[in-house]
């Protein structure tokens, strides 16, 4: 890193009119972000095309803001109305919610302010100082990694599940089940399950968010009185105090989940999505009281929110780097990266090639953060209200917004069918306690789960040693991944025995 | 929430009836009282089977992992609903398994040599079905049912589902409903959730028949409607709706004024405005025009130079 | 100070707000002007707002929608963004983007041969490319060439291959032969392809078995993106890319281009780069795509021609010429008939080329399906 050149990006970000673009697409990306089923992807999609006539500087700063203000955005709604705009917003929605529904929506916003624009803080200042080393990681992960990461976040359904755990088991496998529908690229020419050509992209996880989180809530609140909120709203300096002194007294787990979401958050093609999983999978298993997650539990909201910005840092790495996009909406950011004629690679990293720039994005990024604070603490917190609301008015606006949004997403009728099934199915799965959170991992991780392991028993030649066995193909990361799994799933079994023997 | 209780009441009177006779029937068989939660059960069960059938025409490397997911969620519905069988079905259901386990996986081993972990899978499950019945039962009814138990004596050879987590949980009298993943709730009013599904769905196929965009206003009405909002309420949340629709139209994506299914595409509001609205005010645009507007405009080029040709 | 900067920016406000209420009414008769007024939104409609386009030279008198079967960000959506803004100028309209992705693009167009032949909805597709994913998929209910009317095209790409630096160093690989060597002799192992079933699929199997590529794996992989990662980081060896992928693949200096599969000439951006057709027949057929510019069948040909020639000006703009040189986007214009030339006759093509090759289309589908 060059001291001048990073000098120069400050001077250059300092400009009025970068200042302007970088507020506008913040805080654009928090209503597009906030709006159930909206999200950055599209958000992103829609800026894209207005920002042709801007330098490519103001143009990159523009649609990074959008993206982080989006990404933090998801979390409004989330909170609000358990509705997802991204799936990475789900994981926000565990506790979120319920905090909501106890009256402390203002808490929660603000948690969700303060630990993102923490976290936000310093994953990005980790990534001017050491995306080196990030790279290096982004190369080194290769297809079994990814299986393995996939793998890692499905054993976290064992973590999550309360109660009887054949429930988990079987909301996890259904959840997997559903993603094979649709093609069956790259393992074969086959459309499983889907004679129609409107099937043949299989059913989009988002839309089965969607469905299982708003419409299976929405119809949950149309049969309870009053708002959302079943106590006293409070929204008041004290509410959003508190917040912001609950994710000041967790240092650890907003770093923790900030580099979880940064790490996981790198790895092409998957991480993005399955980071803030893991992260808060992470800190209900390294919790005193795994059991009060899902009820309100503070930690759980500081946790995904914090990784949620640490991926928005990580999934620059492989787009900047290789043009590799790590989500849709990183899809989006390399287009406009392309179309403005900035080639991802090392030129960006350059002193000669774009290192200027790349920097000033990563400042900006960071002012960025700053501009989620103060906005989120201020008049997101305000938000708050809508939990007020009788929900007699709510009710069909996200509805309303749920269906517009979804069919947004890919512009395919099966979408909206998807949400009305998986809207039922997600009441009855709520009422009767099958985790709903299994299903989300199935849903989410079961694709990369099968590709991947497809393609790695491709390279291996048919074994499966290439997971496990670090000299066989020369992949310690797979090794490493395992390991953690073992440990993950039968950590606490040994424990118990282990225990047990020593008190005998 | 106020609303219309006479036709829905009558209706639902005779609902619950035929539903508690069908309950009735049902419940010797499941030895607990049937609820939605076996409707879901086996939602779960048929889609599991119809789906491990359907795999059976893919190609081989297409067909594993749906094969295995479709049998891992038909086997555990299943199981979920005859839990209150378990000790006569949990052995039969190991043996058999056992035995057909055994049986491929010699096929596949004189085939190919492969097969050998099936054979040893299907070995444990029979010996366990044989020798250590009670044990098999025990963990599974610990699988199955909720509390969780704490861990039991014995570990299990065999498959994973028999094999108990290692996570503890206090045992609490109230198991159902509460969990720590998600919250307990009380419905107020039991026909609200009912009432919303059906609404949705209906939303839905209106959008298949004339398209979202009106399909949309139609919907929050009949919300409202059974609600029973005020009819100012009412009307300004359908207008909403109606906003939000045609923004979406507009800035996102126009075939929403279409139905999916039929084609029908109702006039969307800016043809209604163009066509039908804005011949009636163009006379009253001209005159405010020529007699206003231009004139306003002469005097603005020349007071200040803008440069600008504005005709 | 303050004074004056209000008084200029109420001033600015209230002009812009006049003048925007003077396009209010229709203009006089006899004046050129949008028949639709500034207070009526316009929002891009499927069919014209008008009559049918029979007759009269108004064409375009509405929006157009400009349909793009992949999502955003992709390389087809990015080459029609490129395009779209100076063919706005000829037309005298403005054109909309229309994302339809899905099935490999098979959704988007299908949805553009339901679409009034009208003129103003076209889109993109990409030539040999989208021909061989329907017939491989083996679509019912519409056809790739009968339903649709090209009128011009305005891009080219396709297929090289590329290997990973570090491989290509130790083994001295820097084109097709070293390449071809290297597996052989079990320097190495491990090919990318973009899945299963697909035209690289073909193509990979068309390597081994005519020009003597003998991996020893061919490992498929998601897409063009995840291939090219494989290739990146030293996963497989060499696999397939874009020649405009293969270009970021470069730029990551982790991988190299070294083969055309192509019959266009790439030297402009590898001087030195090999070519496939040094080692035996052609594979343009199904290694080149054309991004081909096509109405629904049964449009006017006088409305072909109006778009035709807006295309040839829009790719013929400095902008585009420019762009086309940053970033190593191949732009070509090709008018109506060189289109049609183009267009049709490609599925007839494939499936002689394939029997030849192969045996035919369903062996290739039941290997792919192994």
């Amino acid at each position: 890193m060059t001291v001048e050149t990073f000098l120069g990006a400050i001077d250059a970000l300092l400009t009025f009119d970068t200042m302007v673009w970088l507020l506008a697409g913040v805080i654009v990306g928090i209503i597009v972000g906030g709006l159930p089923g909206l999200g950055p992807p599209l958000g992103m999609a829609i800026i894209l095309p207005l920002t042709i006539p801007l330098a490519p500087a103001d143009a990159i700063i523009l649609l990074v803001g959008v993206y982080s203000g989006s990404m933090y955005g998801g979390s409004i709604a989330a909170i609000l109305i358990n509705t997802p705009g991204v799936s990475s917003s789900a994981a926000t929605m565990f506790d979120g919610y319920p905090m909501s529904k106890q009256g402390r929506a203002a808490t929660a916003l603000s948690v969700s302010a303060t630990a993102s624009a923490f976290a936000g803080l310093f994953t990005i200042t980790a990534l001017i100082l050491f995306s080196p080393v990030l790279i290096e990681l982004v190369l080194a992960v290769g297809t079994p990694e990814r299986f393995l990461v996939a793998l890692l976040g499905l054993s976290m359904i064992t973590v999550i599940t309360r109660g009887s755990f054949a429930k988990g088991l079987l909301a996890g496998a259904a959840g997997l089940l559903i993603t094979t529908v649709g093609s069956a690229q790259p393992i074969a020419l086959e459309r499983r399950y889907a004679d129609s050509l409107l099937l043949f992209d299989g059913i989009d996880f988002v839309a089965v968010l969607i469905g299982l989180f708003a419409i299976a809530e929405m119809m949950k609140l149309a049969g309870q009185e009053g708002g959302i909120a079943e106590g006293e709203v409070t929204i008041d300096r004290a509410g959003i105090k508190e917040g912001i002194i609950e994710t000041v007294k967790r240092p650890v787990t907003v770093f923790k989940s900030g580099m979880i979401g940064m790490v996981v958050g790198a790895i092409p093609g998957a991480g993005a999505t399955v980071s803030n999983f893991v992260a808060y999978s992470e800190a209900v298993r390294a919790s005193d009281d795994p059991d009060s997650f899902g009820s309100g539990n503070v930690e759980g909201v500081v946790a995904s929110e914090a990784s949620n910005n640490g991926t928005v840092a990580g999934s620059l790495v492989p787009a900047i780097s290789f043009g590799i996009p790590g989500s849709s909406s990183t899809a989006v950011l390399i287009g406009g990266l392309l179309m403005h004629g900035l080639q991802p690679g090392p030129s960006m990293f350059q002193v000669g090639g774009e290192l200027s720039l790349t920097y000033t994005m990563l400042l900006a990024l960071l002012v960025g953060n700053v501009v989620i604070l103060v906005f989120g603490l201020t008049a997101v917190t305000r938000l708050g209200y809508l939990t007020k609301i009788d929900t007699d008015y709510i009710i069909p606006m996200v509805i309303v917004l749920s269906f517009l949004g979804t069919y947004a997403l890919r512009v395919n009728p099966m979408d909206i069918i998807t949400i009305i099934v998986f809207g039922i199915i997600g009441f009855y799965m709520v009422r009767y306690n099958y985790s709903v959170i299994a299903f989300v991992l199935g849903v989410v991780l079961g694709d990369i789960a099968e590709d991947n392991l497809y393609t790695a028993l491709q390279l291996s030649g048919g074994t499966y040693d290439i997971f496990y066995n670090p000299f066989a193909h020369g992949r310690p990361l797979s090794f490493l991944l395992s390991v953690a799994i073992f440990l993950l799933l039968f950590g606490p079994f040994i424990k118990a025995r282990v225990e047990r023997f020593r008190g005998e | 929430m106020v609303q219309d209780e006479s036709t829905t009441d009558e209706l639902l009177a005779r609902l619950r009836d035929a539903q508690r006779v069908l309950a009735d029937a049902i419940e010797p068989v499941l030895r607990e009282r049937p609820t939605m939660e076996h409707v879901l059960l086996s939602l779960f069960l048929v889609a599991g089977t119809y789906m491990y059938w359907g795999a059976l025409e893919f190609s081989p490397a297409a067909a594993e992992f749906p094969r295995i997911m479709a049998g891992a969620t038909a086997l555990l519905s299943f199981l979920i609903l005859v839990r209150n069988y378990l000790h006569a079905v949990v052995p039969v259901l190991a043996a058999v398994l056992g035995g057909y386990a055994v049986y491929t996986g010699a096929l596949a081993f004189l085939a190919d040599d492969g097969g050998l972990a099936r054979i040893l899978v299907g070995v444990g499950l029979l010996v366990a079905t044989g020798a250590f019945r009670t044990q098999l039962v025990d963990g599974a009814e610990s699988f199955i049912a909720e509390p969780m138990q704490v861990l039991g004596e014995d570990d299990l050879i065999g498959d994973d589902d028999d094999e108990t987590a290692a996570d503890d949980e206090s045992v609490d009298s109230d198991a159902e409903g509460d969990s720590g993943a998600m919250y307990v709730y009380e419905i107020d009013d039991p026909k609200g959730p009912v009432v919303t599904g059906l609404l949705c769905t209906g939303y839905m196929v209106l959008t298949f028949a004339i398209g979202m965009l009106y399909a949309t206003p139609v919907f929050v009405a009949a919300w409202a409607l059974w609600v029973g909002m005020d009819a100012a309420k009412g009307a300004a949340l359908t207008g909403l709706g109606l906003v939000c629709s045609y923004l979406f139209y507009d800035v996102i994506q126009s075939d929403i004024s279409e139905g999916w299914l039929t084609g029908w595409e109702p006039t969307p509001p800016d043809d209604l405005y163009a066509w039908y609205v804005d011949p009636l005010l163009q006379p009253l645009f001209r005159v405010i025009d020529r007699y206003v507007i231009y004139p306003l405009l002469r005097l603005l080029t020349d007071a200040t130079p803008l440069g600008v040709s504005l005709l | 100070m303050q004074r004056r900067n209000f008084i200029r920016t109420t001033g600015a406000v209230g002009t812009a707000g006049i003048v925007g209420l003077a396009g209010c009414a229709d203009d006089e008769p006899g004046d050129e002007g949008p028949a639709d007024d500034g207070a009526a939104d316009d929002g891009a409609t499927d069919d014209g707002a008008t009559d049918d386009g029979n007759g009269g030279d108004d064409f375009p008198t509405d929006d157009l929608t400009w349909m793009v079967p992949w999502s955003e960000g992709g390389g087809t959506d990015t080459y029609a963004r490129q395009v779209a803004v100076p063919m706005e100028e000829p037309l005298g309209q403005s054109i909309t983007i229309d994302n339809r992705p899905g099935a490999g693009s098979l959704a988007g167009s299908e949805w553009l041969s339901t679409r009034d032949p009208d003129g103003y909805t076209f889109g993109t597709i990409n030539s040999a490319g989208a021909h061989f994913t329907w017939r491989a998929n083996e679509v019912e209910g519409w056809h790739i060439e009968e339903d649709f009317d090209p009128f011009a095209y305005s891009g080219v790409f396709g297929y090289t291959l590329i290997v990973n630096n570090d491989v290509a160093d130790e083994y001295g690989i820097d084109d097709y032969g070293s390449l071809r060597d290297a597996y052989q002799d079990g320097d190495i192992e491990n090919f990318g392809y973009q899945g299963a079933g697909s035209d690289s699929h073909l193509t990979t199997l068309l390597l081994r078995d005519n020009y003597g590529l003998e991996y020893g794996n061919e490992v498929p992989y998601d897409g063009g993106g995840p291939t090219m990662e494989a290739v990146i980081s030293g996963e497989v060896a060499a696999g397939f890319a874009t020649n405009t992928s293969a270009v970021n693949a470069e730029e990551s200096g982790e991988a190299s281009a070294i083969v055309n599969l192509m019959d266009i000439d790439l030297t402009g951006t590898w001087p030195e780069i090999d070519r496939i057709d040094n080692y035996g027949d052609s594979l343009g057929w199904i290694t080149e795509f054309t991004l081909t510019q096509l109405a629904p069948a049964g449009t006017p040909d006088h409305i072909k021609e109006t778009l035709s020639d807006a295309v040839e000006h829009a790719v013929e703009s400095d902008s585009v010429q420019q762009w086309s040189e940053d970033t190593g986007n191949i732009v070509q214009y090709g008018d109506v008939q060189e289109s049609e030339d183009l267009w049709y006759g490609i599925v007839e093509q494939m499936e002689a080329e394939v029997d030849a090759a192969i045996g035919g289309f369903d062996e290739f589908l039941a290997l792919a399906q192994e």
